[in-house]
């Protein structure tokens, strides 16, 4: 399911939801929602320079494909902004794990989530492992990954 | 107006992939984010972290947890020619160490670790090492390519669903 667009995506929020020494397994983060345009790809792949399928559409179509589609790269940027913005500076020492599973499609909107499963005490510090995936507004997961970090 | 280049034409790579060992050393590629660099990710994916754009508790701009997974499919493809059926990504993982910051020099090595094939696909596996001007190590990454974009046929009896790695280089 797709969660709301924000109304200013420039906009930088803190998220309400943030790594501590009280977080419990199972604890949900606060999903992160983008709408994924052309232009958006373009801007990420450096076109005009860069011309291929995620930017031109004759390239898509000379690969079988109907319209450019979404970079894995450009939508792992997004499960990056949700782990930065949970662990915060506990992100040093820490770790993602990304897999590509599935096509993003331009001016789909995609969902990134996550949630605690695991939290130990390892030197003092609070160590936390997050599931996080991407889903796209079909409800399909396209990426899928494991995140550690700490809790500051 | 500027040249408008494919994707295969953006890698220099010569080696082919059907003749990859493990052990294969990579090379090295040499690197520093600029402010522009940040800025163009933040506009491409509406991150605008403060402690991208404007400072962090790292002593400056820092750089976002995934963006050298770009470079290092620099150094792959600058090592190995790109196939002629494409390739996708399949995986990518980091290891964060230390914080990469704007305006620092970088230097990032590969080597091809693993190499294993499944449901009519080639995987390969490239451990990357990002390291400081003082030669310390800033961040362990690795990527693993699928190719072809289309997996082969496989031998009867043999499932060829496509595992569905995403998508292709940049």
């Amino acid at each position: 399911m797709t969660a709301d667009l924000p109304t200013d995506p420039t906009a930088f929020r803190e998220p309400a939801i943030k790594a501590s020494r009280d977080t419990q397994v199972g604890q949900e983060l606060e999903p992160i929602t983008k709408l994924v345009t052309l232009d958006k790809s373009r801007i990420y792949q450096g076109w005009p320079a860069a011309r291929n399928r995620h930017t031109d559409y004759a390239a898509a179509q000379a690969t079988g494909l109907r319209e450019p589609n979404i970079n894995g790269g450009q939508t792992a940027e997004y499960l990056g902004e949700l782990f930065m913005k949970f662990f915060g500076a506990g992100f040093v020492g820490g770790s993602l794990s990304i897999k590509f599973i599935g096509f993003v499609a331009i001016d789909d909107v995609v969902t990134v989530r996550g949630v605690v499963t695991d939290k130990a005490v390892a030197d003092g510090r609070v160590k936390l492992t997050v599931d996080m995936w991407a889903e796209n507004s079909g409800g399909t997961k396209v990426l899928a990954g494991t995140a550690t970090g700490y809790a500051e | 107006m500027s040249e408008r280049k494919t994707a295969e034409q953006l890698y220099t790579g010569t080696h082919a992939l059907s003749d990859a060992q493990v052990g294969d050393k990579l090379g090295s590629l040499d690197f520093v984010i600029s402010a522009e660099q940040v800025e163009r990710n933040a506009w491409a994916n509406d991150d605008y972290n403060p402690w991208y754009m404007d400072d962090s508790p790292f002593g400056g701009r820092i750089i976002s947890p995934v963006y050298l997974s770009s470079f290092d499919a620099r150094l792959f493809y600058g090592y190995y020619s790109y196939p002629p059926g494409g390739s996708l990504f399949a995986k990518q993982e980091f290891d964060y160490l230390v914080p990469l910051r704007i305006g620092v020099p970088y230097t990032m090595t590969g080597t091809l670790i693993d190499i294993y094939r499944r449901r009519g696909r080639t995987f390969f596996v490239a451990g990357m090492s990002v390291t400081d001007p003082d030669g310390t190590e800033v961040m362990r990454m690795s990527k693993t390519v699928a190719t072809p974009v289309r997996p082969a046929a496989e031998p009867s009896g043999t499932p060829n669903a496509a595992p569905t790695p995403g998508q292709e280089q940049r």
